[in-house]
């Protein structure tokens, strides 16, 4: 067998190899037209993975914030939370505390409702700002006490001087 | 791309005579890198669309895919998963990441495409009097390229795919090695045992 002539068809022909050859050029490839689909292939837009991810993971942060947003905002807009106003508008929930410290411009407290918050949250900031508040008055009155006793001592301390003063002139 | 030009030129060495003048390797380079950087442009522009650059690699690859097919599936269905195999790979050509492997891509859509036919459940159909007059067009195959064929697609999956592109195909070693992307070392080798199988199993036939 003749390598050569099987490599690359130079070289003194191969009487097998040839005749292999014409017994199997019926069945070679005949060039006909491709007749391609109309529709165009894919963009590449979405060929790398890193986009596709990140397109992917930017949707489900959306996805999640949405649902976020929605939870917070929901439960003020049902009925039964909407406190004893109108059933059919609902109004945002306000507690009487809350109300007074509204009517106190100078105090700091007076922003404490939040109507994007939850009932239940609310409640727990209102009760935690009351006892800062408290705590506050009762530091206050404490000190007040204090001035007053520190007065009432200073007071004692004098007439005591005064009276002990008295007793030594009278002996002298 | 410098390991097919090393490759060439080892097997050009290979082949030189020892008595006779050396064989030129700048042409058989040159001719090599020309076509892969032409194909490597017609890929690109087949990414993007360009019919006409996808048509050319159709007309340059469907002799490959054609040979690819028909070791593996019957002959009166290889044109037509010629042109299933193209219709593919010009969906996804986008997937073609690294272009100068565009042979290496299809031939191995075409082995796909070839297993799945086997796989599938084919419903026969009526020949209409146009379809016969068709295939009327086409002469029978004589007894003896049948039994050659079949003794070829008897043999291995290797020697059989490479035997098949070199005697019906009537492509070179050389090639081959540049369309499938097998080294050419490995293309003779293959040529060279397959052609030694096959005469074995003729000879068997005959005897």
């Amino acid at each position: 067998m003749n390598d050569k002539y099987l490599w690359d068809k130079s070289g003194e022909p191969d009487d097998e190899i040839r005749q292999l050859e014409a017994l199997l050029r019926e069945f070679s490839y005949q060039p006909c037209p491709l007749a391609l689909p109309i529709e165009l292939p894919k963009r590449i837009i979405f060929q790398y993975a890193p986009v596709r991810y990140a397109a992917l993971a930017a949707m489900v942060l959306l996805a999640v914030g949405l649902g976020f947003w929605l939870a917070l905002r929901q439960p003020l807009n049902k009925p039964e939370l909407a406190g004893k106003g109108n059933a059919a508008t609902p109004t945002p929930t306000i507690f009487p505390q809350a109300i007074e410290r509204q009517q106190e411009p100078e105090e700091p407290e007076q922003k404490l409702v939040r109507h994007n918050l939850r009932p239940q949250t609310q409640t727990r900031y209102v009760r935690a700002a009351h006892k800062r508040v408290h705590k506050k008055s009762l530091e206050k009155q404490e000190e007040e006490a204090g001035e007053k006793v520190l007065y009432a001592l200073q007071l004692t301390s004098d007439k005591l001087n005064l009276i002990t003063r008295k007793i030594q002139t009278d002996v002298n | 791309m410098a390991q097919l030009a090393d490759n060439v030129l080892s097997i050009v060495s290979m082949h030189a005579e020892p008595n006779s003048p050396q064989l030129s390797s700048a042409p058989v380079l040159q001719l090599v890198n020309h076509e892969k950087s032409e194909e490597i442009t017609l890929v690109e522009a087949a990414r993007n669309g360009d019919r006409a650059a996808f048509t050319k690699l159709y007309e340059r690859y469907a002799r490959m895919v054609h040979g690819i097919v028909l070791a593996r599936a019957p002959r009166t269905e290889a044109d037509d998963l010629v042109q299933d195999v193209f219709f593919f790979a010009w969906r996804k050509i986008h997937t073609v990441r690294d272009a100068a492997a565009f042979g290496g891509w299809i031939g191995m859509i075409a082995r796909n495409r070839a297993m799945d036919y086997h796989r599938q459940k084919h419903e026969t159909e009526e020949l209409t009097a146009n379809m016969a007059d068709t295939i009327a067009e086409k002469p029978a195959p004589t007894a003896e390229a049948m039994a050659v064929l079949e003794a070829i697609k008897s043999l291995s999956e290797a020697y059989r795919e490479t035997l098949i592109l070199r005697l019906v195909e009537g492509m070179t070693g050389l090639e081959i090695a540049a369309r499938t992307g097998l080294t050419p070392e490995s293309v003779r080798v293959n040529l060279h045992r397959g052609m030694k199988m096959l005469r074995e199993r003729l000879e068997g036939q005959t005897a």
